[in-house]
This record gives structure tokens, sequence and C-alpha cells, in this order.
């Protein structure tokens, strides 16, 4: 993607109105479009014009969303993904994720939903390596976290996390030394559907840091940064 | 039990087969001759009979459980086509929903005559789609497993608060002496749905003040909703935790007829109670009570 032109996005849905409809919505905000009906069509368009980010539905016949991802990453081709599922929110969340989704939206959802996820996911610029969100195992210390069996590790010591405790401390530690807002992770480990209040994450922190036995005065994984949000501190190695 | 049933035949066949030939036959034609105390004679036959009665018993209690259990499979079976019937009907709504609601961003950006009867369907689109959300949460949480936790009372509610559409409208009263509320056990996040639920009906269907209380029983805790509003006619309140259910009188009130059933169906999960008191025109009162972490 250079800076004059537009970025390409691939849209795959086997629904034609949805696709049509959302090829004029992402006209409209200045984003190439391509489409494609199924998985198989979908492999065909990212190698012959390998478009900067794929929207693509699960249910598909020929060849489902997951499939497609899956072969991507096989492939070491780490093309921005945002997988639209519409069966339950949180485990069909968390297996898209492991086939290396980016970022999932729930059906229904409306155009400016998808429009201002593309455009989060299309600020980050190194499509060549595995980026942290991504990877399935995140280091930093004595702490690891293995993303596919949702598991945390304090040395050899396993530490049993609520799912969204874990998926905050994930979020965090895929974005180090970086502010992340409540509401951002509210968006991002809660989702769209499920109306929580912020004080929701805050008491996620709270187990995390009770867990880890990370005290909030003086922490050594995560910082509070009053009126903003949090911040996972020190270096995270990603595999 | 099968072994029961052979010996008992057996041996009622050989009590009853002494009998007749020890009455009916000459003993002449026996070739020999038996006698019996008339105490035993009697104990014989009576011990067929009892025989008999109990096998009678036994027959009739595994019938009645083989009743029991193939009812309990089919009410088994009706609530599985029931919740896959929700899933089904959430799942092909949500194609035809996404692409209108996507269909109106579009016009809604490409303003005309029209903009007002757009702005109308989107209004009803969105009802749609919560609607379907409200379907798939109610079939969710009847098959996913709870996180369970200790959950401190005053903080849940005061979230719960926090997220309703008029938190300036709410009195929250947690009650604090001589102790403050054990913390109770269970899924966070969904007792923070059903809390929001019952406190969102209670706005929604009063003007005044909502009394949101929590009080100490001894093993469990108690919170009530209390509102001042037009209250839930008398023939509707057996019926308003049913899905899609709704009061006769609330018709011009925008609603999925599912919060009070995804409640129920949460607290219920929680091994607790709903328990709604109702006075047409007065107001309602809807009680819940949940068990202490410990418990």
């Amino acid at each position: 993607m250079t800076e004059q032109q537009m970025p390409t996005v691939l849209l795959v849905d086997d629904e034609d109105a949805i696709r049509t409809g959302l090829a004029a919505a992402l006209d409209r905000a200045s984003f190439e479009v391509i489409e494609a009906r199924d998985g198989v069509e979908a492999l065909a368009r990212i190698e012959e014009q390998a478009p900067d980010l794929i929207v693509l539905d699960i249910l598909m016949p020929e060849m489902d969303g997951r499939e497609v991802c899956r072969r991507l990453r096989e492939a070491n081709n780490w093309t921005p993904v945002i997988m639209l599922t519409q069966i339950d929110a949180t485990g069909e969340k968390i297996s898209s994720l492991e086939e290396g989704a980016d970022d999932y939206l729930n059906k229904p959802f409306d155009s400016y939903e998808l429009i201002a996820r593309i455009r989060a996911l299309l600020r980050r610029q190194d499509l060549v390596e595995r980026p942290a969100h991504l990877s399935r195992t995140l280091t930093s210390g004595r702490l690891r976290l293995e993303r596919e069996t949702q598991r945390a590790w304090l040395e050899n010591d396993q530490v049993v996390l609520s799912n969204k405790a874990f998926g905050v401390l994930a979020h965090l530690m895929s974005r180090p030394n970086t502010v992340v807002s409540r509401e951002q992770l509210l968006d991002h480990v809660w989702g769209w559907d499920d109306p929580t209040g912020s004080r929701t994450v805050d008491v996620r922190i709270a187990e995390i840091r009770r867990k880890l036995g990370d005290p909030a005065a003086d922490p050594e994984f995560i910082e509070t940064v009053p009126g903003e949000g949090y911040r996972f501190l020190g270096e995270v190695k990603t595999s | 039990m099968k072994y029961f049933w052979a010996s008992a035949a057996v041996l009622t066949f050989g009590v009853f087969s002494a009998l007749l030939i020890y009455f009916l036959l000459p003993p002449s034609l026996l070739g020999f001759e038996f006698a019996l105390a008339p105490a035993v004679a009697l104990l014989i036959p009576a011990l067929g009979i009892a025989l008999v009665l109990l096998g009678l018993g036994l027959w009739t209690q595994g019938f009645r459980a083989q009743i029991d259990a193939a009812l309990a499979d089919k009410t088994a079976e009706l609530e599985e086509q029931r919740r896959q019937f929700i899933r089904r009907l959430d799942h092909e709504l949500k194609n035809p929903l996404t692409a209108m609601q996507i269909q109106l961003d579009n016009l809604q950006n490409a303003p005309g005559e029209n903009s007002e009867a757009v702005a109308g369907i989107r209004v009803q689109v969105d009802r749609l789609a919560q609607l379907t959300r409200g379907l798939r949460r109610l079939a969710d949480l009847e098959t996913r497993p709870l996180e369970m936790e200790s959950v401190e009372v005053e903080e849940l509610l005061g979230e719960v608060v926090d997220i309703v559409r008029a938190p300036k409208r709410v009195q929250l009263d947690v009650q604090q002496r001589p102790w403050e509320p054990p913390p109770i056990r269970g899924d966070r996040e969904l007792l923070l749905l059903a809390f929001r639920n019952l406190l969102e009906n209670a706005l929604n269907y009063s003007e005044g003040l909502v009394e949101f209380r929590a009080s100490q029983a001894s093993d469990h805790l108690q919170v009530e909703v209390i509102d001042t509003g037009r209250g839930i006619p008398d023939a509707d309140l057996p019926y308003v935790t049913q899905e899609l259910y709704r009061a006769a009188n609330v018709h011009e009130v925008p609603g999925s007829g599912l919060g009070l059933a995804l409640a129920d169906g949460i607290i219920q999960r929680h091994g607790g109670t709903l328990e709604i008191r109702s006075r047409s025109g007065e107001g309602t009162i809807a009680t819940v009570r949940l068990g202490y972490a410990s418990g």
C-alpha cells in the first residue's frame, strides 16, 4: 500500500446483497474493492491482486472463511483479516482468532463498524512478520501466555484466569508499552454486543493483578495510566 | 431383576402345584401319603400370594419408572428442538438483517426526499437486530458453561446502575450494616446482564425514581427493583418471564419481550429465584434471591 494508492479490500461473502451493499459503502469510504463469492475464489483473488485487507465471511460454500485464513497464515501471508461471524459471540470469536483472524464482527453489523475496524487494522504497517496479536505465545520475563490453550504461566506455575481476564492480558501484552483505554479493551475483548461498563474492565485488571501478584502501586506487568487506561510494561517476546 | 422374576415364578408354580396335588389327588393315586399341620398348610398359599403381590408391585413400579424416563426424554428432546429452532431462526435472520442495515447506511449517505422514511426503517431494523441478539443470548444461556467466581455485590450493582439508560433515576441502596454483604458466587457478566435487564424494565415502564435495594438474609442475598410505574395486569403476571411475552398494557413501549426471560434464565442457572409482584397502576417489585459464595 503506497500513500497515493487507495487501500484495496477484498470482500468475501456468498450473500450477494451483503457483498454489493458493503462494496458500495467501502467504495464511498475511499477503498478499492475486490469481491469474491467463496473461499476458493478468495484465494485466487489474493494470489492475483494482493489486497491490503480481507473481510471474510465464515460460513460459505466450497471453502469456509476459517480454512481460507488457515491457508493464508500457513503460507506466511499476514494480510489483516476481519472475520464476519454469525454464530455466537464468545466461542466463535475465540476460534476465529485461533485461525489467525485479526478481528471479528458479529452479524448483524452496520457498515460504519466495519469501516472503523478496517481503518484501525490498516494503520498497522508490518505485513511481513507474524504480528504480536496473532502470535501463539507471548513472553515477558517470568510471565508466559499460550493463546491457543488460553493458559498463563508464571515461571513454572500455571495461573488460572477467567476467559475475559486472559483476553485483557493478551490484548495488553500484544501492545507492550502502549496505553490501551478501557473502551478499547471493552471493544476488543467483550465485543460490541454486550453492553458492559468500564468497571468490568477494572474488575478483570484486578483479577489479573491478584493472580499474578502484581501490585497496582508498584507494578511489574500492568500499570494504570490515570484518566487514560492501562499499559503493559516491559519487553514482550513473541513466538 | 430378571433372576428374581424367574425364581419367583418357579417358586410360586411349585407352591401352587404342591397344594393342588395335596388337596385334589387322593393319596392312593400318589402311592404315598403326607400330612401337614393346618398352620403350615395355610402358610404355604399365603407365601405364594405374597410372592405374587410383591412381583406385581415391583412390575408396576418398574413400569412407572419407564414412563417417567420416557417423559423426561421427550421433554429434553422438545427442549432441544426449541433451542435449535431459536438458533436457526436467529441464524436465518442475520444475513438479511445485515444486508438491510448496510443498504440503509448506503441510503442514508445519499440523502434525498425519503430520508425520513429511511430513518424510520432504520429504527425498526435496529429493533429486529436487537431481537436476534436477544434470541441468540437466550439460546446460548441454556448451554454455555458459567464462569463462576466470587462477585462483590456493591461493585456489581454499582456497575449495573452505570450502564442503564437513566442512572439518575436509580436510587441504589446496598445494606452495609452491621456488616458488608458477603460476596455471591456467580458468572459476573451474566449477573450484570440480568440485573441490568430488570432495572431497564423498571425504568422503561415507570417515570419516577426506581429503588434498587440489596439486603442480607441469613443464607442468601436479596435484591429488589422497585418502581411506581404502571404495573403489570394480574392476567399477565404469570407469563411475563416467558420468551417474547409482553403484557397487554405496554404495547406502545418498544421492547423485545426477552429482557425478563433472560434475567429469569440467568438467575435460575445460578440456583436463585426471581419473584415479580405487581399492582396495576401502583408499581412493581422484582425480587431476586441468590445464595452467598460459601453456599
